[in-house]
Order: C-alpha cells, then structure tokens, then sequence
C-alpha cells in the first residue's frame, strides 16, 4: 500500500507537469503564427518620430510592431536579397523607386510620409548668421555623404546655391549617414555642418541653427512602399494610411519635417 | 662517532686571511625553508656541496652568484665584497662563471656564438683560460658550428662549461651540472671536466648529490642539510668517518688518492702508492708520476687477522682499526673504519665475523680489497 | 573592372597607415609586453584588461569615445588645442592614433606571450656571462622573442588594414586623407556600386588570406611558433 501511494503520489505531478507543457507548447506556437509583428524598416533620419508613432498604430489596431533603424542604402540592399520587412521607409524616393522596377515592392503603395528640412547647425556657435561668414570662417563643415544621402545631395545643392561648394570644398567632412553627421558637430569637431531639422530638434537644443529654405535645393522626399513578399500586405498598407492621415502628418511636422498639412 | 668536531678548513695556516670566499648568509624563502650558512672556502680546488635534494645547494649558489637575494648576508672573495649591508652587486658585476643544472645554452646562437658572447663580455684582467685551449680542453671543437638544438645534453653541457670559463670567471660555480644526463652520459663528460679541474687555477663551487662525483672531482666537502652546514673538510676525511645518515642513502666509500709507481704491462696492472702503502688497479691510461683518485666501496673490503699469501686478493694493507659501528638499518652488519697510515679505509662486514675475529679498536688487521672493484 | 583613381587613392592612404601604425606599434608595445610579461605587481591584470579592452569594444565605442576625447570639449582634444597642436579628428594623424590604440592588442599580446615564454633563465645566464640588463635585453630577450615580433607585426598590420568602425566614426571621408579601403567599400556598397565593392571586398579577401597562409606557413617552420605566440 505504501509503495503503491507512492507511486501514485509521483505520478501525479509529473502527469500535470506534461499536460501543462503541452499547452504552453501549443499557445506559444499559436503565438507565433497569430501574433507575427509588422516589420517595418526606418531610415535613420525618421527614428524618432517613428518610436512615438508606432505606439500610437499598436494601440489603434492591436497589431504588433517591430522596427529596424538604419541607413536606406542597408536596407536596399537586405531587400533585395529577401530581408523580411513589410514595409520599408526610404530617405529618398530613389531607393524605393529601384525596388518598384525590380518587382519587390507594391507601386501603387509609394506614399511620400515626409518632405526632410534641412539645417545648418552649430553647437558651439550662438549664432550661425550670416551663414556665408560663419560657412567662410569655419574650419570644418560636415555635411552627409552626398552620393550615399539624401540630406548630403540638398547639402551639396545648397552650398552650390550659395557659389560655396568650390570654395569650401575642402573645409567639408562627411559623415556616411545624417546621423553621423550629426555626431560631427555634437561633438563640436565640426564648427558647423548640415543636417536634418528633426536631429535638432529631437535633441537639447545645443548652439544655435539656421533652418535652409527648400528653395535651396531639390525636395528631400521621403517615400515610403510595402513589401511584396509581405505576408501582411493589408496591415502594411494600413499602416501607410495612417501615417498619411492629418493629424499624424501634423505629427510629424512637429518632428521638423515638411508634411502635406504644413 | 668518530671526529665529532668537523675539521675545519685551516684558514688562518694554508690560507692568508685575503684569499678565501667568505659567505655568510640567511634566507627565509618559504615557511617551511631557510638558509643559514657561515662558510669561508679556500680559494683554490673544488669544493662540493652535497646534500639532498631541498637541502638549500642551489639556493646557496644563487645567492653567492647574486640571482637571488637574501635578507642578511655577506660574501666576499678574497676581500672584495660582493655582499654586505652596504652593497649589493648585481650577478652582471660579480666576476663568478655559472654552469646551471640543465642546458642553457642561448637557443639563437651557434655553440660559437654561444662561446662568443663570453668572449665579447669577458674580464681582461685576467685570463685563466683561452680559447684554444678551453675547446681543446672540452673536445668541443667539432661542435661550434652547430646549434643548440642539434647537439646532445652532454654536449651542450660541455659548451656551456666552456663558455662560463671563457667569461674569465674569479669562481666558477657549478650547480650539478651533470644531473641531467644519463649515466653514460656522465662518464663521458667527467673526464673533461677531471681535466678542467686540474688545469684551471680558480676556485670551483661544485653542487652534487653523486658521490661518484665528489669522489672524482672534489678537494674539500660541505655537506648541507636543511640550510645548514653539517660537516665540512677534505674529501677524504669527510667520507672516511663512519657513514652519516646523509651519506647512507647512497654506497659508503672512501676516497684513496694516490700516485702511479709503476705499470705492468703483462698483467695489465698499475701500481698506486699513497703513505706507505701500494695498490693494484687495473691499467688505463695513466702514465707513472700520475696521480689517481681512487674510490673504494666499503662491501668491497674484506678483513683478515693474518696477511696471508695464498689468497686471490692482491691489495692486502695493513691497517689499524680506528673504530666500529652497528649498521643502524641492519642489525646483521657492522661498518669498520680503518687507518692506512692516514688514509681512512671503510668495510662493511657481518656483525658474525667481527664478533669471530674479536675486532676491536687499535687492532692490527688486514684489509683486502679486490683489484676489480676499485673504482676511478 | 579597373580601379579607380579613387580606389587607387585610397589602397595606397591604407598601406601607409598601415605600415607607420604598424611601426610604431612594434616600439610602443615592447616594454608594455616585457612589463606584463615579468611583473608580480597587482597592477598586471588591470593593465592587461586595459590593452585588450580594443578586442571586445565594438570599435563604434571607440570611435565614439573617441571623437569626444579627441574633439575641441575633450580632454584630449583640448589640451592639444593649448599646445598649439592642429586637432587629431578628421586628420591622417588622427587615424594613426586611433588604429594604435584600435591595434594595440594585436601587437602587445604576440611580443608578450614570447617574452613570457621565454622564462627567466636565458636573461639568468647572460646576467652571468656579464650582461648588463640592457644588454640582456638587446643581445637575448629580442631575439629569442624574434616570432611574436613577426607575428604582432603581420597581425597589427593585417588588422590596421582590415579596420573601418573607428576610421568612419572619425576620419570624415577626405579622399587622401581619411577614406582608406574598408571606406571605400562601404561608400560602394552604399551607393549600391556593387561591380566596384565586388572588386575592392576580392582585394581584401585575397589580403587576408595571403596574411594568414604566411602566418601560418612561418608556424611550420619555426620551432618557437609564430601562430602560439600570437594566441
């Protein structure tokens, strides 16, 4: 009898311990296959915006996010050889534009989210006018790669506007992305230098800036497209929509984006 | 046991008082190890240090050469001061030549360059040696161009004894050079270093637990226990006492050291003399006027009450007994020192037979010893 | 496919930096290894850590401390400035800085493992053969520890070579100045001219190859191997 008990006794739990594990083994399956996040890749430039944005569509739709921040050329790139993202928001318009073509991403999906504005900026200056001293009298100005960055070819096109891009071209250090860039001048080893308005005002406020007229240069178009190997094409192109309507664009302009409300 | 006072080196009658190596030294190197030593060694001859493995030989050596420091200590050789309170000379400025225990020959450099390197940092004061001669001397002359890791251990060793010498050392310190080696080995390379003994004109400290060595090589004996001196002397009359636990571990045996009177060439025979008394080896090399180291195990000598001539023995001396002890380990043995003129004889016989020939101390007895079994 | 001038520019910026970081390296790293190769100090395992620090810091930390340090703010960076001395970020002699500290355990540890190697007894015998410690040093230590000098020289080098975190972080891309190989490539592959990186990335691979085949072709022949004192 005692033996028997036991036995008894210990098999008990160990029935419960399998039927329990069971379960979880099945619910965390399911929960691979209900819950799948919407994969969204990010220039870097629009990391910001994009960490107040994503909340605001999780808590609308129930639907799950996960973003990827990184430079647009990157996630080019990894797209290209089958990086699976649902949607891809490009710097520029060029890299989604490339993708179209190569059948990997929807065409009727390009959505421009965001015109960039583009800044000249100083940390250590109290004041960065007149620019054509302040650019004159610099040691370095950095400015984003302009055959790799959007923000570096409206750099390049102002400076060109100005009659400067000759005269300072050897003054210029160049970041391979805005965001290095940035760093640049944050770090003050840079007098000046451009970059994205967003970068200056997501920060403290260091220094002083100047905001360049978009006369200055060709506009900096953010394009955004789904992906067409996208499992949730329909999520994907919800996504877009939202990101289009008035008062997330009114959103991100606050950011320092030109948007189709300002 | 007999000369319970250890003969002292006579420093104030063969020595003047300049010429010697003075050493006094005290080192606590772990809890369980300390060195004390108060030694004054004659600055000619080899001295042997013997004493177990752990007794402090090495660290002795070290200490005196300057690769190691001790917390109190004097040396001086021949009142240079290498060591006292007020100075410390580093090993690179004290004028000693070292043969360490394994090979250490300079693993870069050909055994030439190995010689070299002495040569280039050698004292110009004086020359105890060439270096004809020292490569003569060591048969190292086919060796130089090799390098080290084509030479066998008992070649390195010989290079690297060479090289110490050539660095024109005051001393020369030899840590158990031999130790390494196997014992073919050994017997290959001692003659070298017999010969080197006699020809070099400078003190030699040599380190030893062999008394194979001792016996072949060593003028004067220190024997070290526990970082202390126990006994110290002349060979012979160290190893002649009854055996000390220390010397048990290995054969008792005297040293006899004698000259070669006469050769017999039919028989193949040599004849040794040494205070009054003659012996039979075996013929080797030597010529007459040559003088031997003999080394004699005590179970190679027998006593007898009458010199008889119808025995095979040819060594028949006559001896008187000095003393006789029980062998502590075997009670059936008893060990027999006797007296050839000054020379101490050691047998080591049945307790039986000394009860049967009623041996005692000052008895005249005979003590035969086998051709054969006399060792170089 | 051809190189283009810019390439050109850029292979050749590379081996020059290489080369002089290389050297200077192999100077400033003997007595930091013959250091921590001998000491009992308690310091030796700070200081250790402190050189092998590079080997687990993503170079981007270092690129980053860097343009602090280095900058107009930095302690570094303005002491410099009150010496009169043009600032180090966006300048060849900035990367030289960077690539040796970026380098430094690839040089200190191969030259440290074979003076630990060696133990103390060849210095012991050359002490009593009348050497001095200088002497000791030049005539004995240097060339028993003859393979870690060759393998922390084609290590450091190969290394240098192979660096880009820390070049992007502070260089600024100046063609001739800071935008050396790995830059290049990565400026290629970003511009999505992937027939050009293609081209450079196939100069690399076959560098690094060739680098290691004679790391490891030296182990061979060498009793005191290149390759152990190397790891």
């Amino acid at each position: 009898m005692m033996f028997f008990d036991l036995r008894k006794r210990e098999r008990i739990p160990l029935y419960s311990f399998i039927k329990i594990a069971t379960i979880s083994f099945f619910m965390f399956c399911s929960g691979i296959i209900f819950a799948e996040p919407l994969r969204i890749a990010v220039a870097s430039n629009f990391t910001s915006p994009m960490q107040k944005l994503a909340p605001l569509f999780e808590k609308e739709t129930g639907q799950k996010i996960q973003l990827s921040f990184g430079s647009s050329g990157k996630f080019y790139a990894q797209i290209q050889h089958g990086a699976p993202f649902d949607v891809f928001l490009s710097a520029d318009q060029a890299k989604p534009n490339k993708l179209i073509q190569m059948g990997l991403a929807l065409k009727e999906s390009q959505t421009v989210y965001a015109k960039g504005t583009l800044a000249l900026w100083s940390a250590k200056l109290k004041s960065v006018e007149p620019i054509t001293n302040v650019l004159k009298n610099a040691r370095k100005i950095a400015i984003a790669n302009p055959k790799l960055a959007p923000y570096g070819k409206a750099a390049e096109e102002t400076l060109k506007k100005l009659n400067l891009w000759s005269p300072l071209k050897n003054k210029l250090v160049q970041g391979e992305n805005i965001g290095q860039t940035y760093q640049f001048v944050y770090t003050k080893n840079a007098d000046v230098g451009f970059v994205a308005l967003s970068q200056v005002l997501s920060g403290d406020i260091k220094g002083s800036f100047w905001t360049v007229p978009s006369s200055f240069h060709a506009d900096i178009k953010q394009s955004a497209v789904v992906i067409k190997k996208s499992k949730q094409k329909k999520m994907a192109t919800a996504f877009l929509a939202f990101l289009m309507r008035p008062d997330i664009q009114k959103k991100i302009a606050s950011f320092g984006y030109q948007t189709s409300i300002k | 046991m007999l000369c319970k006072n250890a003969e002292k080196i006579p420093s104030s009658k063969v020595l003047s008082k300049m010429t010697d190596l003075k050493i006094r030294l005290t080192k606590n190197n772990t809890a369980h190890f300390s060195l004390n030593i108060d030694l004054r060694l004659p600055n000619h001859g080899v001295t042997a240090i013997f004493g177990r493995s752990g007794s402090g030989k090495t660290t002795l050596l070290r200490c005196i050469a300057g690769l190691e420091k001790s917390e109190f200590g004097e040396v001086s050789l021949n009142g240079d001061v290498w060591q006292n309170t007020m100075t410390w000379l580093p090993p690179h400025k004290r004028p000693i030549g070292y043969v360490f225990q394994e090979a250490s020959l300079f693993p870069h450099l050909s055994a030439k360059e190995n010689l070299e390197f002495a040569i280039k940092r050698a004292n110009t004061k004086q020359t105890i040696i060439d270096y004809e001669e020292i490569v003569t001397l060591m048969g190292i002359k086919p060796l130089l161009a090799k390098y080290p890791n084509q030479l066998s251990g008992g070649e390195r060793q010989r290079i690297a004894i060479a090289r110490a010498l050539l660095i024109q050392p005051k001393v020369l310190l030899m840590d158990e050079p031999l130790s390494a080696l196997d014992e073919s080995l050994k017997q290959d390379i001692l003659p070298y270093l017999e010969a080197l003994c006699r020809r070099v004109q400078i003190p030699i400290l040599y380190i030893s637990h062999s008394i194979d060595e001792i016996i072949r090589l060593a003028d004067y004996l220190v024997i070290l226990d526990n970082g202390k001196v126990i006994d110290q002397g002349r060979t012979q009359k160290i190893l002649g006492k009854l055996p000390t636990p220390l010397l048990q571990s290995q054969d008792a045996s005297v040293l006899i050291s004698g000259t070669i009177t006469e050769k017999h060439k039919e028989w193949g025979l040599s004849k040794v003399s040494f205070s009054h008394h003659h012996m039979m080896i075996k013929s080797s090399e030597e010529k007459i006027g040559d003088t031997m180291r003999l080394r004699v195990k005590s179970r190679d000598v027998s006593i007898s009450l009458s010199n008889e001539d119808n025995s095979s023995i040819l060594n028949r001396l006559a001896v008187v007994i000095d003393d006789l002890v029980k062998d502590d380990q075997d009670p059936s043995m008893m060990m027999v020192r006797m007296l050839a003129g000054d020379t101490p004889i050691l047998a080591n016989i049945t307790a039986l037979s000394a009860d049967k020939l009623n041996l005692k101390k000052g008895k005249n007895v005979i003590a035969q010893i086998k051709s054969a079994a006399v060792l170089r | 496919m051809s190189l283009s001038p810019g390439d050109i520019t850029a292979i050749w910026l590379t081996l020059k930096l290489s080369a002089l970081v290389t050297c200077l390296l192999l100077i400033i790293s003997t007595p930091i290894a013959w250091w921590l190769a001998r000491t009992q100090s308690w310091l030796k395992a700070p200081i250790n850590a402190i050189v092998a620090m590079p080997l687990v810091l993503p170079p981007t930390v270092l690129g980053f401390y860097l343009l602090i340090f280095l900058g107009p703010d930095g302690t570094l960076g303005s002491l410099l400035n009150e010496l009169g001395m043009s600032p180090l970020p966006f300048s060849f002699k900035g990367l030289v800085v960077a690539s040796m500290i970026y380098s430094l355990p690839f040089v200190v540890q191969p030259i440290q493992n074979s003076f630990a190697a060696m133990g103390n007894r060849p210095l012991e015998v050359a002490a009593t053969l009348r050497a001095s410690p200088w002497n000791r040093f030049v005539y004995v230590a240097l060339p028993l520890a003859k393979p870690g000098y060759l393998s922390a020289a084609i290590l450091g080098f190969a290394h240098t070579v192979g660096e880009f975190g820390v070049v992007l972080m502070i260089g600024g891309n100046i063609q001739g100045e800071t935008r050396v190989l790995s830059v290049q490539i990565y400026d290629h592959v970003e511009a999505l001219e992937y027939g050009q990186a293609h081209f450079l990335s196939l100069i690399m691979v076959a560098f690094a190859f060739c680098v290691l085949a004679l790391l490891y072709a030296l182990q061979k022949r060498g009793k005191n191997t290149v390759i152990e004192s190397a790891f």
